[in-house]
């Protein structure tokens, strides 16, 4: 058992000199992450990369690899494989020195005299133990229960398809599967929620499926919110003119009160609690969000009152717990829930870090941009864009654009084919600045 | 106290870690270690290419600073819904385009 006084005993100051390589004399420390999507393979990548690997990463993941949401909703219409959503670890073992462990983290406590945290971890059957300076917890989202029709005590079954893997294939399926003047139905959460854009994406991208393939057939669109959350003015105008109620029907202030399983009904509520029960025959139900379960069993974040995680944007640390810090889409910010910007989380989170180990502020003024393209046809896609910068008097992120002084995303002026071959670079590009 | 117990972990990660620590350093652009414009300029990265390499859109590695910044302050001019760089350019105060352009221009073109 090694403890304070056996290493000081056994190592004096001139063989830890002879030990440590000069890059790493500066700032050395050790970082667990926890979740390996967007923000958590980025964070690890530039702990690495930007303290010349003085400090030590280990990014514990319960998969072996990441399926990307991004893109997701073009494998839903059969248009890209799920396997193009792909994306391993190993170029970050590899390349950049991180050691990955494929487990579930089971404990986060004080770890004494042999670090800050001591993370215990369940790994191929076995625990194990990682001690470290700072915690990174990027877990992304999890689901909050839709009650069942019939018995409101229980979880329904919900296809949301919006966590990449079995379901995009399940939901793929349904769609592929129906017949001529058969119903697609969906719903679409209230804010936060992960990718603005991506519900009303989604309804376009399978309007134009089945427009294309199954004559007759609708897709109709309960919206928890008031009106379009994003790209209003393309995702609009797509809505009423490219497809119009003969194939699309958009209904906002609509929620969802419960779900009958077995009939794949859904019963909602509009504004005034009305409540209207619709049947689908292909049922796609997104519901409510809430930061990952680690985060809630943290104790930084209250899944009834709080669902995601107060932090410091300038480092990503919880405002909660000093030395932990949560990224991507578990964070409570003013930035979106996306993978563009998940990324970008992660580096602010990656430099306040390695200044940390130096023992120096974070930057006192960071900026993230927020990008992504949207299809809105199998052929045709928007864009919506945003820089922000950090606002010292709210300690939020804001949009404010320096030559207009405007204070909203800008998207773009239409949906062209030009912004179709653009998203593809886009998506290659972005995965490779996280994953390799 | 703090500076102590930082030694004390730095000791033990000494130990476990001495392999991986002793491995050369990755793209140790050490010139560009401290570089205000580093975390700015990784902004830039989603689409440009980590370290503006190998991007799908133009890399911006070693472009030269004049140049960075006459297309920058170009787009500013631009209307913003034209192109998604527009609103970008227009994002950032005149201080923060010099620093990403200056950061740029001092990466080893590719």
């Amino acid at each position: 058992m090694i403890n304070r006084r056996s290493l000081i005993g056994t190592l004096g100051g001139a063989s830890l000199a002879a030990l440590w390589p000069l890059s790493a004399r500066a700032a050395v420390g050790r970082v667990v992450v926890v979740g390996g999507g967007m923000a958590g393979a980025t964070v690890a990548k530039y702990l690495r990369m930007w303290s010349g690997n003085a400090v030590a990463v280990t990014l514990v993941e319960q998969e072996s690899r990441y399926t990307s949401n991004i893109m997701s909703n073009l494998v839903v219409t059969s248009q890209m494989p799920l396997s193009s959503l792909y994306f391993g670890y190993s170029t970050l073992v590899k390349k950049y020195g991180i050691k990955q462990l494929t487990g579930r983290v089971e404990a986060i406590e004080p770890g004494g005299s042999l670090g800050t945290w001591k993370v215990t971890i369940a790994s191929g059957g076995a625990l194990s133990t990682e001690y470290c300076e700072r915690v990174v917890l990027a877990p992304g989202v999890q689901f909050d229960p839709v009650p069942e029709t019939s018995n409101p005590a229980a979880p329904a079954t919900i296809l949301h398809a919006w966590h990449a893997g079995a379901q995009t294939e399940q939901l793929r399926q349904q769609l592929a599967a129906m017949t001529p003047g058969q119903t697609f139905v969906m719903t679409i959460p209230p804010k936060p929620y992960r990718c603005p854009p991506g519900p009303y994406e989604r309804a376009c991208v399978v309007a134009d499926y089945l427009k294309r393939n199954k004559p007759g057939s609708r897709i109709l669109v309960f919206d928890a919110n008031s009106g379009i959350t994003a790209e209003a003015e393309n995702f609009g105008y797509a809505f009423d003119t490219i497809y119009g109620p003969s194939i699309l029907e958009y209904h906002p202030s609509m929620r969802v009160a419960s779900v009958d399983s077995a009939s794949r009904s859904v019963t909602l509520l509009d504004a005034s609690n009305g409540r209207s029960t619709v049947r689908a025959d292909v049922l796609n139900v997104i519901p409510p969000h809430r930061a990952g379960a680690i985060v809630q069993a943290a104790g930084l974040a209250n899944a009834t009152t709080i669902p995601f995680a107060a932090v410091d944007v300038r480092s990503f640390e919880s405002t909660q717990t000093s030395g932990i810090h949560v990224i991507g889409d578990s964070s409570k910010t003013t930035l979106p829930k996306a993978g563009h910007v998940g990324n970008q989380g992660g580096k602010i989170c990656a430099d306040a870090i390695i200044k940390a180990f130096n023992f120096q502020a974070p930057d006192p003024s960071p900026t993230a941009n927020s990008a992504c393209f949207s299809p809105i046809s199998s052929t045709k896609a928007s864009w919506l864009t945003a820089v922000y910068q950090y606002d010292p008097v709210s300690s939020s992120m804001v949009i404010r654009d320096q030559v207009s002084g405007g204070s909203a995303a800008t998207e773009a002026r239409s949906a062209s084919t030009d912004n179709f071959g653009k998203m593809g670079t886009w998506f290659k590009t972005l995965m490779s600045d996280t994953f390799a | 106290m703090c500076q102590e117990e930082v030694g004390l972990k730095t000791v033990q990660v000494a130990i476990a870690l001495s392999a991986a620590l002793l491995a050369p350093s990755i793209q140790a652009q050490s010139s560009q270690l401290q570089h205000p414009g580093r975390l700015l300029a990784s902004g830039c990265f989603q689409c440009h290419g980590t370290n503006g390499l190998n991007g799908g859109f133009d890399a911006l590695a070693g472009d030269s600073r004049t140049d960075l910044l006459n297309k920058l302050n170009e787009m500013r001019r631009k209307p913003a819904r034209d192109n998604i760089m527009f609103p970008h350019a227009s994002g950032y105060t005149s201080e923060q385009l010099w620093q990403i352009a200056d950061y740029f221009s001092k990466l080893p073109k590719p």
